[in-house]
């Protein structure tokens, strides 16, 4: 059967915008950089995947006639962001050529058959659970930045683990993420229902699988999640998103909080350190971000080098009362935690240039960041 | 010409040691004078590193099979490469450029870019210097140099090498593509084989000819290699000359006397390379971030792989490991293999600062530097090679 169909531009583009950020990856499978358009009753259904993240979408759209077909997603997401036709019509054709209208712009695309698009995965409805997407979008902003970037690394670094706890009656979610030199943590707290939900003893979520999340949750309020042993699902009424979970160990980070001494505790103004460090960061070298932190009493100093340019220094108060401390860190560590924080004061709990340095903050309950020293 | 407004052309030299090796052996053996000279490898498989003037007219050049030298010049004389001894000749000439300026970018050990636009002042013009520095290697080393001078480095480049050997070609200022336009292609800087002829098909066979073709032309055929090949036939050339106090990659590399297929032996032979470039790095205080291999194949066909590694490093283990997996994503093994060479790059300056680790991978890391540190140690004073990894000890592998 050929379809043709009628969708409202802005609709379509919103669901191909989204399709085409999970398919225009290089693949080895040709169908892959397609999306498989369904064309059913009052709606289109649109595809696509990379094996690793499938994302199912509904179109309203005015259905003349059904059928299926797979299209190139880049050309139709580009097709849809130059057009300013309020709808676009698509019309199949003989050898799976379509025709698009739009406005006074036509096209004709080659599809390829919807045989050989891999079969979307089954997934347990009644494993899911309502959640609230504000949850997770904080969650996922306030670690994202800390995943691993490459795969020299630990492998399971490049995602993130993904928890639930009780404390007391208490539940919460946890996100925890980290680069091998650094680690950062959220937790919320959450309804009790959500104590349905299950979770695997290792939940790893790759870092792309996060980034789809982070989109899904944007224009939502709540959506319904599950865990299941291989992926996790995020259903709405339009969307539906599967993501392939990492399987491995994630560093035992716990041990690692439980060690740290909290008897040097220094209170710095955040917005004051942060726009220091920024300012600091000018001078540091490309590789390390190299930042001097020296911490005396009720004062903090700050320097950094660089050989092609000269140096930085910047100096302010805070709260502080024990010995004198000097070591290095790398500034982008400080930085994009401090950025992401709450409150106008952070506590730095930080005992020598060999150990790990906490960081929190009253006013942002849940956060927590962990970074280790440099050599200097 | 192309200058900044305001600012004065730049007076760059380029230096280039005529013959440098053969000369070495030459100044150190009167005897060979006026003698065809090759030094190169002393087995039948390795290649002419140089060839005195004598052996060039030949048709003897470096990069040629030593084989085939001997078969174009049998009477010539075979000597082999003393690298130590060039390299002392070549401090010597250097500390003979850098009275001059502290810009002095080393190319290898006989050839060099100088800045001398700030020391203009005091020393007078560029080309008055370049007849000086030359006296000065001339009676200080007992070697002959040829020079160019202009106001890049391309010019001066392809200047020096027009009157070799112990020659000088000034272009002044406003004149290089005057200078270009009458010389044949391949003289030209990045004008390699298949771009000299993709060139030829376009009708070009001087510089002039490539300077007159329109950009757009250019790029359409060879990309952003035809915007450089546009700016290059018109003398235009901003590269700075870069004083290199610090080497840019740290590596080594091994023809074999025989084509190598048995991946254990090739193995073997990328452990000891490693095990080098390790303790090279370790001596200047030096970790590199890029690990690169290179393969040549016995038909010459040859490949490089690397890969940059989430921090540096200069650990010996770690080196050869990322070597070992980069070989196995060539030929090796399933092709015989001639030569093998590995090295590292994207160098931190000595002693710079590293990042330490959350979950105890620096202890790990620390602890093969202490083992990295004392065998350097003992092999620095024992000799090199006291201490190795088990599988260099020669003889154990070959039951």
């Amino acid at each position: 059967m050929a379809f043709h169909f009628s969708v409202a531009r802005e609709d379509f583009l919103r669901a191909i915008g989204a399709q085409q950020n999970i398919t225009s990856k290089k693949g080895t499978l040709a169908i892959l950089s397609n999306v498989l358009v369904e064309v059913e009753e009052n709606r289109i259904i649109l595809t696509g995947t990379d094996l690793e993240i499938g994302l199912k979408q509904t179109v309203p759209a005015e259905v003349f006639e059904k059928g299926v077909l797979t299209l190139p997603a880049k050309k139709l997401f580009e097709l849809a962001r130059e057009s300013n036709s309020p709808a676009i019509t698509f019309q199949e054709k003989e050898k799976n050529w379509v025709d698009i209208t739009a406005g006074s712009s036509q096209y004709k695309l080659a599809g390829m058959e919807s045989d050989e698009f891999p079969k979307f995965p089954e997934y347990d409805e009644k494993k899911m659970v309502e959640v609230e997407a504000d949850v997770f979008s904080d969650l996922i902003d306030k670690t994202i930045f800390s995943i691993a970037q490459d795969k020299e690394n630990m492998y399971s670094l490049t995602s993130a683990l993904f928890q639930k706890y009780k404390e007391g009656d208490t539940l919460f979610l946890k996100m925890i993420t980290s680069d091998g030199h650094r680690l950062t943590i959220m937790s919320k707290e959450v309804d009790k229902k959500i104590d349905k939900l299950d979770f695997n003893p290792i939940t790893l979520i790759p870092r792309r699988g996060i980034q789809e999340i982070r989109k899904f949750c944007e224009d939502k309020n709540t959506f319904r999640f599950g865990v299941e042993k291989k992926q996790a699902v995020l259903q709405s009424e339009e969307s539906l998103l599967i993501i392939r979970l990492m399987q491995g160990e994630f560093p035992d980070f716990e041990s690692i909080i439980k060690v740290i001494s909290r008897d040097n505790v220094v209170e710095i103004d955040r917005l004051r350190f942060l726009e220091a460090l920024k300012r600091i960061n000018l001078f540091t070298e490309d590789m390390f971000k190299a930042v001097k932190i020296e911490i005396t009493t009720d004062h903090m100093l700050l320097t950094s080098q660089n050989a092609d340019y000269g140096s930085a220094k910047d100096e302010f108060d805070v709260i502080y009362s024990g010995e004198p401390l000097s070591l290095g860190f790398n500034c982008r560590y400080f930085i994009d935690a401090l950025q992401v924080m709450e409150g106008k004061t952070v506590k730095a709990y930080i005992s020598s240039d060999e150990s790990p340095c906490l960081i929190m903050s009253d006013d942002d309950e849940g956060f927590t960041s962990i970074v280790m020293p440099m050599k200097l | 010409m192309i200058t900044q407004p305001g600012r004065k052309p730049r007076a760059i030299i380029h230096v280039d040691m005529d013959a440098f090796y053969a000369s070495v052996e030459v100044l150190d053996n009167p005897e060979l004078r006026g003698k065809p000279v090759v030094v190169g490898g002393t087995s039948e498989r390795s290649v002419v590193s140089a060839a005195s003037y004598e052996a060039r007219k030949y048709g003897i050049h470096s990069a040629m099979a030593t084989v085939k030298a001997r078969r174009l010049c049998p009477r010539a004389i075979f000597l082999p490469v003393r690298m130590n001894r060039y390299r002392e000749i070549s401090q010597m000439v250097m500390d003979v450029f850098h009275r001059f300026t502290p810009l002095v970018e080393p190319i290898s050990l006989d050839e060099a870019f100088l800045d001398v636009t700030g020391s203009t002042g005091l020393f007078g013009e560029g080309e008055f210097m370049a007849r000086e520095i030359r006296k000065m290697i001339a009676r200080e080393t007992g070697l002959t140099a040829s020079a160019g001078v202009a106001t890049s480095k391309l010019v001066a480049k392809i200047a020096s090498d027009l009157r070799k050997p112990d020659g000088m070609t000034v272009v002044e200022a406003g004149r290089e593509r005057e200078f270009l336009a009458g010389l044949p292609i391949n003289k030209l800087w990045g004008a390699g084989g298949k771009t000299i002829k993709a060139l030829a098909l376009l009708n070009v066979e001087f510089i002039g000819d490539l300077a007159r073709l329109a950009p757009e032309i250019l790029t359409a055929k060879f990309g952003s290699h035809g915007r450089h090949l546009h700016l290059a036939a018109n003398g235009i050339d901003d590269r700075p000359v870069v004083p290199s106090r610090e080497a840019k990659s740290i590596g080594h590399e091994e023809t074999f006397s025989e084509d190598l297929t048995d991946l254990v032996v090739i193995r073997r032979e990328l452990l000891e390379l490693a095990t080098r470039v390790g303790e090279r790095l370790r001596r200047h205080e030096r970790r590199g971030q890029t690990i690169t291999i290179k393969i040549k194949f016995h038909d010459f066909s040859a490949r490089t792989r690397s890969r940059t590694l989430a921090e540096p490093t200069s650990d010996t283990m770690e080196i050869f490991r990322q070597g070992w997996e980069l070989l196995g994503k060539t030929e090796a093994g399933r092709k015989s293999v001639r030569l093998v060479g590995i090295s590292v790059s994207n160098l931190s300056a000595p002693g710079s600062s590293h990042q330490q680790d959350l979950f105890g991978k620096t202890r790990q890391r620390e602890r093969s530097r202490f083992l990295n540190e004392a065998v350097d140690r003992i092999n620095q004073k024992f000799g090199g090679g006291t201490i190795n990894p088990a599988t260099l000890i020669s003889g154990r592998d070959d039951r």
